[in-house]
């Protein structure tokens, strides 16, 4: 009798354990001060231990790879943690008067206030003369990402929005271009083109080089691997003039990917209704929405918003960061943020 | 001979028959989308379909097309199959998510895969319907 009842309380155990919607596996030796229980970690520098999405038939599988890969790696599961928890940590106080020396055993973060500026250095990592793109080009990508992170004028989005459209007061100025002639002509999103040309400490670094296979351009979180820090982006996505390509001409693959690189998810949280970007103002959605979709475009019971440049829409028909997303990117500069060192 | 005839008639009849039930049996569905790339792959009653990038091939399939695709599929081993897509990548836009759903004797097989790191089964049966539709 004593057996059936143990076999009946594992299964009960195993039942509940993949019921949860989630994919995370929140720490429970220590006590929050912010909650912590929706966190869920990305990583990027185990391509071999990959972790599978959770399909409807699927989570427990999802959750063992997960887990395996967090097992194997556990100071990388601690710096993300930490990361995040340090960003709901900043977010939590805004607002409220702070104390000098006072809080939080002293170890109380301190929101940076006023503009934020980023030098940025630019490999230009060319096969080809069309990848070998002109200034004229990278500067017109520096320009739409200063445009983009410090719009003021939110008219342009639809009256329900307008209310959250946020001037995130981060500068970018370019401080190099270095160009790379080599013979690879698709570097792909293993890092290849970065473990070529690391990433310059105190800078954020953009590989312009042409990725392949359908992939436009990718990032990495604050966190990982400090020679692999920054974005990669295809030159004919790059800027928005000489060889850039419509309708991803306007230079919004940068600016979403400089996105992730602050520390944002995709607008949908790259899940279904219930997970989230960890953004309390961007409607819940449970899918990407991709070309320039007309407004309303309803999932998940609430109206998308599909022109956040962190949604999946053309170049031309994105154009707002919310107050949220500002927040949990200038929190990462705030002392003891991830990317502290850039206010210094 | 009569009777030699008639077993020919009933056998051309009875494999006439399985072939369009095994035309019904099998659909493909597929779809590998992310920000500026799409590819889909659609088979159903004998009309296979390619997408990519904007350029749509389409054509009917002979019996032995059909039947060549419908043995291919007859030999994918499906319980070996994984879901092997990373949210870890695809929240950084390094990966590409393909939806897969097929239907096949009344079985229904539905997986989400790395489009760029599909499983080898998989692989060789898109590239038997490309190379089909070409």
């Amino acid at each position: 009798m004593k057996k059936l009842i143990l076999f009946f309380a594992i299964v009960a155990l195993a039942i509940v354990a993949c019921q949860d919607n989630s994919e995370e596996a929140a720490p429970t030796q220590e006590t929050l001060s912010v909650d912590m229980s929706d966190f869920y970690v990305y990583t990027d520098d185990d391509l071999s231990s990959r972790s599978a999405t959770a399909s409807n038939n699927d989570k427990c599988y999802s959750m063992k790879v997960l887990n395996k890969q967090l097992d194997e790696n556990p100071g990388l599961y601690k710096k993300m943690y930490n990361i995040e928890k340090h960003t709901r940590t900043v977010i939590s106080l805004k607002g409220k008067p702070t104390k000098p020396g006072g809080g939080g055993g002293g170890t109380t973060p301190t929101p940076y206030e006023g503009t934020i500026n980023i030098p940025v250095y630019v490999y230009v990592v060319y096969s080809n003369a069309s990848q070998n793109i002109s200034d004229a080009q990278i500067n017109s990508q520096i320009s739409v990402l200063n445009a983009d992170f410090n719009d003021t004028n939110y008219n342009d989005v639809p009256a329900e929005f307008q209310g959250v459209g946020a001037n995130i007061d981060i500068n970018f100025t370019l401080a190099t271009i270095d160009r790379q002639a080599n013979s690879t002509t698709s570097w792909g999103t293993n890092n290849a083109v970065k473990s070529a040309y690391p990433a310059v400490p105190g800078h954020l670094t953009i590989w312009v080089a042409n990725i392949g296979g359908g992939i436009l351009g990718y990032a990495q979180f604050p966190g990982g691997n400090a020679s692999t820090d920054g974005v990669v982006i295809s030159p004919q996505y790059f800027g928005t003039t000489g060889t850039a390509q419509a309708p991803f001409d306007k230079g919004r693959t940068a600016t979403h990917e400089v996105g992730h690189w602050l520390n944002l998810r995709h607008i949908w949280g790259d899940g279904r209704c219930r997970q989230d970007d960890f953004v309390a103002d961007t409607p819940s959605s449970d899918g990407p929405n991709y070309g320039c979709p007309s407004y309303p475009t309803v999932n998940c019971k609430s109206n998308d918003m599909t022109m956040n440049y962190m949604d999946y829409t053309d170049d031309a028909c994105m154009n707002m960061f919310t107050l949220g997303q500002k927040d949990r990117m200038r929190a990462i500069f705030a002392s003891g943020g991830a990317r502290e060192n850039f206010v210094q | 001979m009569k009777t030699f005839i008639y077993l020919f008639i009933a056998l051309t009849t009875l494999y006439s028959s399985c072939n369009n039930q095994n035309s019904k049996n099998l659909e493909i569905n597929y779809k590998a989308q992310t920000r500026g790339f799409n590819y889909e792959i659609h088979l159903k009653n004998d009309t296979l379909q390619i997408n990519s990038d904007n350029i749509t091939k389409k054509i009917k399939l002979h019996k032995t097309q059909h039947s060549q695709i419908t043995n291919l599929v007859s030999l994918i081993d499906f319980k070996e199959i994984k879901n092997n897509i990373s949210t870890d990548e695809l929240a950084v836009d390094r990966a590409i998510k393909g939806k897969f759903k097929l239907k096949f004797n009344n079985q229904v097989y539905e997986f989400e895969l790395d489009h760029h790191n599909l499983p080898k089964s998989i692989q060789q049966l898109f590239t038997t319907l490309e190379q089909t539709v070409k």
